[in-house]
């Protein structure tokens, strides 16, 4: 089987994305192994990644900081079932663009999204035993976000 | 207002509240809201929208499949597919059952105005 970085596919996603929808800047603050359970910022969005390879991109990040993007995307996007399904385009978007790319160079991996899931809540936490997942940790003015991108078997 | 209609197909009501602004502002009428393929069918023959705004990928039923229906029974619809997603093999597959505009997301409310406008003076 081919040895395909996938993970490089999401940082110009992810900077593209986050400029494009929010007009700000955003800086790569930490880079490592994904641990298999999360405790949650308290706002997360998972979007199963399916085709010749599969995988899952989580975003997480704190309700305040989603709710600041949401806002700065469009002033009436301001209560919170709105806020939340703004976060989920964003990680649609980023997840879209990625996977865009990746089709384009790589023709026959074919691979498509599900729609996201959306979790929000206080002092939850995520597992993903099987997978084995980077974390791309981002700092913005408005507050802290996590990627979490894994593919199986990768 | 300029009288024509428009349908926007979304599972994300964020999106639909970014599209409906820009297209109210600029004189069309949202006629309809779907948030998955099966609802823009049915809405379809009921307001029968100038144009759709049609995601992609969206539960029950996706945009691409609703196109096909919609464009088999009204083969001249204009349809703008707006999606996340945007590789080759998926323009084509669109292309072939007659969507002709597409645009990718991330987009800015003047973006959809511009390509909405040459698609209803055509």
């Amino acid at each position: 089987m081919e040895n395909i970085d996938y993970i490089d596919f999401f940082y110009d996603s992810i900077r593209e994305s986050f400029e494009s929808m929010f007009d700000e800047a955003l800086t790569l603050e930490n880079e490592a192994s994904a641990p298999c359970c999360i405790s949650s910022r308290g706002v997360s969005v998972i979007i199963g990644i399916t085709g010749e390879v599969k995988g899952r991109v989580l975003l997480d990040l704190s309700l305040s900081t989603a709710m600041d993007l949401a806002v700065r995307l469009d002033p009436d996007l301001n209560n919170e079932d709105l806020v939340l399904f703004s976060i989920a385009e964003f990680c649609n978007t980023v997840s879209g663009g990625a996977i865009t790319n990746i089709n384009n160079k790589y023709r026959q991996k074919g691979l498509r999204l599900s729609p996201p899931s959306i979790f929000a809540g206080t002092n939850y936490k995520i597992f993903s035993p099987s997978l084995h997942a980077v974390l791309l940790s981002y700092d913005t003015r408005f507050g802290k976000i996590d990627f979490h991108i894994g593919f199986e078997g990768v | 207002m300029n009288n024509k209609k428009l349908m926007i197909v979304d599972d994300s009501p964020a999106v639909h509240i970014i599209i409906e602004k820009a297209v109210t502002a600029n004189g069309y009428e949202v006629c309809a809201h779907a948030k998955n393929g099966d609802e823009a069918v049915k809405y379809f023959e009921l307001t029968m929208p100038d144009v759709v705004t049609m995601d992609i990928t969206m539960p029950i039923k996706d945009g691409l499949t609703a196109s096909k229906e919609i464009l088999k029974k009204f083969p001249d619809t204009k349809i703008l597919l707006l999606s996340a997603m945007g590789d080759e093999e998926l323009i084509n597959e669109a292309k072939s059952i007659g969507i002709s505009h597409f645009m990718k997301k991330p987009f800015k409310g003047a973006d959809i105005i511009n390509i909405i406008n040459k698609m209803t003076i055509k």
